[in-house]
């Protein structure tokens, strides 16, 4: 009878948060944001896309921001000599896609999904997108929860198209999707 | 009490272990888990996130989404949820086994079914009638024994379990008969988390083998569907019983086959389950011939379930639903009936079946939300009958029918901020067993943000079942005039986060059952009949500590102490132990996929039928898995008594022979192994 009891104790004491406080629990968004900033190690971009900043390699958001600053612990990380920037772009032209390496599509954009990814159909940009459904309608790799985990798909026609190369690896974590282009 | 009802002179395979109250796989058991404990969470803790690599960043858990999100703190109960990682994470093989993990309950096996006793309260050889069992809003217990099939004879394989909710106390004021001491509501996964087919194959100890296939998905139009069919097939062992000196022989066999599917489209839902299960009846249950190789018990259910949700305007929402079901049940019982006679089979039959229509409207205004429904049952059969088959001769050919029908209405108040009232009053109406008034009043009162306390109080009731009302073939004769089951109870909870992933909760409560049907022995003729007799008190204090850390390992731990007993004899109640403690630790090992589960169970010691006492133990299942061993198999093998513990349950009446043999205890498996392969078609 007593075992259990002080096992029970022990754990309790054990369990307790130390005073150095381990760090508050992941956010979905904190998840996805690391998720990003590793995709960019699995992906090769075309060598012909000159007109890029080869220092950089650039995240763009569009749509409502959900990331609450979960970005800002990624900014300027080096992945091999790039560093790793992002910014939101307001889309009052489409000529802000050309710089952007990544585009982060948000939940939001359900409705303008469609012109979008016809905005940057034929650019070597890496779609990710936020909202069920997304990657069957083209978008490369798109996120969605799994039991309480971040989980991605990925459409395979989409990033060949767009002279993508995604590694194997990438390919097979993710959860394969038939897609539209 | 007698010698052959004590577990220590009767078995000679079970030396005692009085004097060495932990033995050495004890003791090697707890540094085991501290070991553990003390490996698991250090790997994350200093870890950024950006450090992780891919495959580790898919084993995060995201808190948010994860059991913590649900507003239990809100509800007006004691709330346990387990989730589908659970049930992977420990090898969780039936309900019962999912049940057994959780805090103030414990489920004792008599090698055909599985007994829930919730806070000290079970009853050896009820049907779990005075727990509701709910699949997807469905209710599972049928109307004839009030079965709440737990065990291998549930219609439902866990590996389509999305999370099961246990809510401890009374739940009649909003779903009536049955749910007095809990309410387990078994949620299925959806279409989508399989999107796909998949095929998963298990082997086990004592013959055990089990297929399931599953096909579910999601359309873009929003149809979604999922198909699951499973079997199951264990060949069991030869049980020795010391008290019938000699083994029963191929006589502990289970067969299952079930199948499951659901549909759903815009609001409208379409479910239907059907299950078979035969299990051999090594125990020779009422009287019957020891290692007959016919005694065996089959159990089958069906239902198909309509459902329909939708919002009526901005403040209100509908839920209707519409049902049908049969339950079938038969077994197979040896008899000799005079010395010298051969053996003749006796067979007893119990036909149900049911239609209900049920509707719930839920309202949303400003500090109030309210809920109102009705729902109604025609249980169109309820038939049983028990007959020789050879030379036939009819003992019980006993048809029935009935109605039962209730209205309630719940109102949530927001009284001040932090401040909610839960009010909530059902009338039943039962055909035979008339009506029954219940009521619900919570007070859930946040003071901070992380601290929640509830004042609980219900009633509940249990009509009696047309087992207990209509059953007669001797020595058992029929009562028709029984009345319900009446309970009432009080209850007292904390629940504090130290931080968003550190969980306390301590809880006092008070229960009282009265009016109690009890099986007992009429003077006047000798023969056995249902009566409402006693009456009972189960009070206790339970403790819960709960820890997630952000590299997805998981901890729970709860004690409860509980103290039921027989009002009318002061008498500790069967079944009933005194003390439970569980702890269960899920975490990542070695290489990112590779999970670890660690279950240990404490149960105190409990009373037999006979007085003597089935004694404490501690058992250890552990469980070791990989979920993307490849992207598509993953793997899972378990050691459940891990140490070996021998230890039993006590049994139910119905092992009680006239000759004086007796089955005051059942012995449990002792270690045994499963090995599980999923692998996942896209």
């Amino acid at each position: 009878m007593t075992l259990p009891l002080r096992l029970l104790l022990v754990l309790f004491v054990w369990a307790l948060p130390s005073a150095a406080a381990w760090a508050a629990p992941s956010s979905e968004y904190e998840v996805k944001a690391a998720f990003l900033f590793n995709f960019a190690k699995f992906v090769e971009w075309p060598a012909k896309a000159t007109d890029k900043d080869k220092a950089m390699v650039k995240l763009c958001l569009v749509g409502a921001d959900p990331f609450d600053g979960a970005l800002a612990g990624f900014e300027n990380r080096l992945l091999g000599n790039k560093r790793f920037v992002s910014r939101r772009l307001k889309l009052e032209s489409d000529a802000e896609l050309l710089a952007c390496d990544i585009l982060f599509i948000a939940r939001s954009e359900q409705d303008r999904l469609a012109s979008l990814l016809q905005a940057v159909k034929d650019l070597p940009i890496l779609t990710v997108g936020d909202g069920e459904g997304y990657a069957r309608l083209g978008v490369m790799i798109n996120f969605y929860l799994d039991q309480g985990k971040v989980r991605f798909e990925i459409n395979p026609h989409a990033p060949r198209r767009a002279g993508l190369q995604l590694s194997a690896k990438l390919m097979q974590l993710g959860r394969p999707v038939e897609g539209l282009e | 009490m007698t010698a052959q009802y004590d577990l220590r002179s009767s078995r000679p395979d079970c030396p005692s272990r009085r004097g060495r109250p932990f033995p050495a796989s004890i003791r090697s058991l707890a540094v085991l888990a501290l070991w553990a404990l003390a490996a698991a969470p250090t790997g994350a803790r200093g870890a950024e996130l950006a450090e992780l690599s891919l495959e580790q960043l898919l084993d995060v858990e995201v808190h948010g989404v994860s059991k913590f999100a649900q507003k239990l703190t809100e509800a007006p109960a004691s709330v346990t949820i387990v989730t589908a990682a659970d049930i992977r994470d420990y090898g969780y093989r039936t309900l019962a086994d999912i049940l057994r993990g959780v805090r103030g309950l414990n489920v004792s096996y008599d090698r055909n079914y599985s007994y829930l006793g919730v806070r000290g309260f079970g009853r050896t050889g009820d049907f779990n009638g005075r727990m509701l069992l709910l699949v997807d809003g469905h209710r599972m217990n049928d109307p004839v024994y009030d079965t709440a099939a737990l065990g291998t004879e549930f219609a439902l394989d866990v590996d389509l379990i999305d999370r099961v909710e246990i809510v401890r106390g009374p739940g009649s004021s909003i779903y009536g008969s049955n749910a007095v001491f809990g309410t387990v509501n078994v949620i299925t996964r959806r279409g989508r988390d399989f999107d796909g087919a998949q095929v998963s194959g298990e082997l086990a100890s004592f013959g055990t083998d089990k297929e399931r296939l599953t096909w579910g998905g999601r359309s873009d139009t929003g149809t979604e569907w999922l198909v699951s069919a499973t079997r199951y097939r264990g060949d069991g062992r030869d049980l020795y019983f010391p008290e019938f000196g000699a083994s029963a022989h191929d006589l502990d066999y289970d067969r299952y086959d079930n199948v499951f599917a659901k549909w759903s489209r815009g609001g409208f839902s379409l479910a239907g389950a059907w299950s078979r299960r035969d299990k051999g009846t090594p125990t020779a249950s009422f009287n019957t011939v020891f290692d007959d190789p016919n005694a065996r018990s089959h159990d089958g259910n069906a239902y198909v379930d309509l459902g329909y949700a939708g919002a009526l305007g901005p403040r209100w929402e509908f839920a209707g639903h519409l049902a049908a079901g049969r339950s079938d049940w038969s077994g197979i019982y040896p008899y000799i009936y005079a010395p010298g006679d051969p053996v003749t089979l006796n067979r007893d039959i119990t036909r149900a079946s049911w239609r209900s229509a049920e509707a719930r409207l839920v309202g949303r205004f400003d500090a109030h939300t309210l809920m109102a429904g009705f729902d109604y049952q025609d249980n169109r059969r309820q038939n049983q009958a028990n007959f020789d088959l050879d030379p036939y001769a009819s003992y019980l050919d006993d048809r029935r029918s009935s109605t039962r029908a209730g209205v309630y209405l719940q109102d949530e108040i927001a009284l001040s901020s932090g401040l909610i009232l839960n009010a909530g009053l059902r009338h039943d109406h039962d055909a035979g067993a008339g009506d029954a008034l219940n009521p619900r009043l919570a007070l859930i009162w946040s003071p901070r943000p992380a601290t929640t306390l509830k004042w609980l109080y219900g009633t509940a009731f249990r009509a009696p079942n047309a087992y207990e009302l209509y059953y007669a073939v001797d020595p058992q004769k029929a009562n028709p005039n029984l009345s319900p089951e009446k309970s009432a109870s009080y209850e007292f909870a904390l629940e504090h986060y130290l931080r968003a992933d550190y969980r306390l909760a301590a809880s006092a409560y008070y229960n009282r059952i009265e009016n109690l049907v009890d099986q007992v022995v009429d003077p006047n003729d000798g023969l056995l009949v249902f009566e409402n007799r006693g009456s009972a008190v189960a009070k206790g204090l339970e403790f819960e500590l709960e820890r997630l850390w952000r590299d997805g390992t998981r901890l729970r731990a709860s004690y409860a102490w509980q103290l039921a007993e027989d009002e009318t004899g002061g008498a500790r109640l069967v079944d009933s132990p005194r003390h439970l403690a569980k702890l269960n630790l899920a975490a990542p090992l070695f290489a990112p996929g590779w999970r670890g589960g660690l279950e240990l169970q404490y149960v105190g010691a409990r009373k037999t039928l006979a007085g003597a006492e089935a004694k404490a133990y501690v058992l250890a299942n552990v469980t070791l898995l990989n979920e993307r061993l490849s992207r598509d198999l993953s793997l899972s093998a378990s050691v459940y008594n891990l140490f070996d513990r021998r230890y039993a349950d006590p049994g139910g009446p119905e092992l009680i022979h006239d000759s004086g043999v007796a089955l005051d205890t059942l012995a449990a498996d002792g270690r045994n192994f499963r090995l599980k392969a999923t692998w996942q078609f896209r």
